[in-house]
């Protein structure tokens, strides 16, 4: 039987894989918060590179739906866009793992609690506001605003938070190899919220064109 | 004399622009390669600064054009994207340039070869895609093209991420160790720029198909 639903691009298979794109996002997180609670014990890679790569196939796999669908519930366009944004997210987070066990020998003893309880927070909006996707419609931007704006509360606190480590660091009190590495580190955290952010911005964006 | 002609624009004019463009963006890392071969000598920046005006002109000719003409092959602000973004790369090199030119007897201890190696690969794609832009049906190979650009950037993710470890390590010299992580960081921003001109024409391809 010809399916009209699947040449019009009418099933949810979209938003089914921009919302796994999400939670692999999320994955990443929740990995870096182990690694970064055990800092005794020698961290492992691989976590971070299977959640980047699972999205990779998911970014993937959504740019081949498009390619194929001749009709989408959302703009091709946008549905790229946030596919990527949301990819960025993991990879990231990678970069920031490659980073932290090339460097681990300086920066063993650094507590970045507070810097996993922001990009938690982050990552849990942007999974909510993928969530939002299915049910456009008139009255839903409400809804995506206060979820978005949430998301900005949680980058403006990235930023002072940012402010403070810096602050730390150029206070003379430490080796300035530790310096290089951590500077490096939480810049690589503040880009981490940065990329959650733009994905909370790119789906505001979706949610007013669609209301 | 009115010409209609003018008014409404020719297409292989604009996509000439924007292969012009991204050939200075190659020419300009070619240059950059050729300088980093030899770390024994200081590079001359007359090269990356010609190459990089050059580019000016393009864009500005190119931008002339779209204020200029009523059709163009694409939108307009997808043309306007992708040349934005193509002048980046020759701009960056010259940034490293600038850069290499007042420390380069201080790191001579990293060798940036293989990652110039790298860019020159990517600038090469990037090229090679501008020129598929002109073509009827080129998604599949723009797609192909991307997925190409996307392993050099994995792979030169690698090489800066050694480089990484060594400046990271304890007891080294903190100066020489904060120049070589400026040189990387600017040397990944251009890996970065091809990635991100790579996927701005795979969307632009996307949305003419």
């Amino acid at each position: 039987m010809i399916s009209l639903q699947k040449i019009f691009g009418k099933d949810d298979k979209f938003f089914t894989l921009l919302e796994a794109s999400a939670v692999e996002g999320r994955a990443s997180i929740q990995a870096l918060n182990r690694v970064l609670s055990s800092p005794a014990s020698t961290p492992s890679l691989d976590a971070f590179h299977k959640a980047k790569e699972t999205d990779k196939k998911i970014t993937d796999q959504i740019n081949e739906a498009l390619v194929s669908s001749f009709v989408t519930q959302l703009e091709k366009e946008d549905i790229e866009v946030l596919s990527h944004a949301l990819y960025r997210i993991p990879k990231t987070v990678e970069k920031f793992a490659e980073r932290f066990i090339i460097s681990s020998p300086v920066v063993k003893d650094v507590d970045f609690a507070r810097h996993i309880a922001l990009l938690d927070a982050a990552t849990n909006q942007v999974v909510a506001l993928v969530g939002m996707l299915r049910t456009l419609g008139a009255g839903k931007i409400q809804e995506a605003k206060q979820l978005n704006g949430e998301l900005q509360r949680i980058e403006g606190d990235a930023d002072a938070l940012q402010l403070e480590m810096l602050r730390d660091l150029y206070s003379g009190r430490h080796e300035p190899i530790r310096v290089i590495a951590l500077r490096d580190l939480f810049e690589l955290l503040e880009t981490i919220v940065d990329r959650c952010r733009d994905a909370g911005n790119i789906i505001t964006h979706i949610v007013l064109k669609n209301s | 004399m009115f010409s209609l002609q003018r008014m409404l624009g020719r297409p292989g004019e604009f996509f000439g622009l924007l292969e012009q463009s991204a050939a200075l963006g190659v020419e300009s890392v070619t240059a950059l390669r050729h300088t980093l071969t030899d770390r024994n000598k200081a590079p001359v920046m007359d090269i990356f600064v010609a190459t990089r005006r050059k580019d000016k002109e393009v864009i500005n000719q190119l931008e002339g054009m779209l204020s200029r003409v009523f059709v163009t092959p694409m939108e307009r602000e997808d043309l306007q994207s992708v040349a934005t973004q193509l002048y980046r790369l020759p701009k960056t090199v010259e940034k490293f340039a600038e850069r290499y030119e007042i420390a380069w007897e201080k790191v001579g201890a990293y060798d940036f070869s293989l990652i110039t190696h790298m860019l020159e690969s990517a600038a090469k794609i990037v090229s090679d895609m501008v020129q598929n832009l002109r073509l009827p049906g080129a998604l599949a190979e723009i797609k192909s093209l991307d997925a190409r650009l996307s392993q050099i950037e994995s792979d030169a993710g690698r090489v800066i991420l050694e480089a990484l470890r060594r400046i990271y390590e304890p007891g080294g010299d903190p100066l020489r160790e904060i120049i070589a992580q400026d040189l990387y960081h600017i040397l990944s921003d251009c890996l970065d720029i091809c990635r991100s001109i790579g996927r701005t024409l795979a969307l632009v391809i996307l949305k003419n198909s």
